[in-house]
């Protein structure tokens, strides 16, 4: 089973990249997991997830295709 | 008139389409007050270095359906004519214009209500992101309070 994670502004500089395709992660706290270990500093940002366009809060199961986006803190206005 | 709307523009918004946005108005004579909202790039002092510009960029699917949902819920609270939000993408200098919200009604209560719920919601809730860039060249990524 495959995702999408997309990252955005400072965490787009972060990780080198704006999109990154998972497999076999059912889990955005997996997900998480798999990042903080490609790349330590993750931990030291502050962001939200998203996941499929809507913000979540906690530990959210995955399906095939599901994107999952890194938003760091919001700058509009 | 509750259409999904497409809000980002590239670049500036001109204080000319802001004038032109205005004179559309005018034959729409249900409407008694208009509220604007301009948000403009800050020349703010950091650490003795000054912005000169911000980037922005956003994610934009997210941001257009955040945005929808956020222009529904202003109508269903406020009792407005219309609503016309645009946000800018790209380089901005100082002093430019970066956020366009245009709300109008047939009185001025529900404008100045729906005015101030907007700005704070999209401030809150759209994933907009801001590069602020120094004369020197480095950068800071901007937050909203």
């Amino acid at each position: 089973m495959k995702i999408k994670v997309l990252f955005f502004g400072q965490l787009q500089a972060l990780f080198g990249q704006h999109e990154m395709v998972l497999s076999d992660v059912h889990a955005t706290d997996e997900v998480l997991a798999v990042l903080k270990r490609q790349n330590p500093l993750l931990e030291k940002h502050t962001f939200t997830m998203a996941l499929n366009e809507a913000v979540i809060k906690a530990n959210s199961p995955l399906k095939a295709d599901d994107v999952i986006a890194l938003l760091p803190p919001f700058a509009g206005g | 008139m509750k259409k999904k709307q497409t809000v980002f523009v590239e670049g500036p918004i001109a204080p000319d389409f802001i004038a032109q946005s205005i004179a559309k108005h005018q034959s729409k004579t249900d409407i008694g007050a208009h509220a604007i909202f301009l948000g403009q790039v800050r020349a703010d002092d950091k650490a003795g270095k000054t912005v000169q510009m911000i980037e922005y960029s956003a994610y934009q699917e997210m941001a257009e359906q955040v945005f929808y949902e956020i222009r529904e819920a202003a109508f269903e609270q406020f009792n407005l004519s219309c609503m016309h939000i645009y946000h800018s993408l790209g380089v901005l200098n100082a002093g430019e214009i970066c956020l366009f919200v245009f709300v109008s009604s047939p009185h001025r209560k529900a404008s100045f209500g729906a005015i101030e719920y907007l700005v704070e919601e999209i401030k809150a809730k759209v994933p907009i992101f801001g590069k602020e860039i120094f004369e020197t060249g480095d950068f800071l990524w901007k937050q909203n309070q």
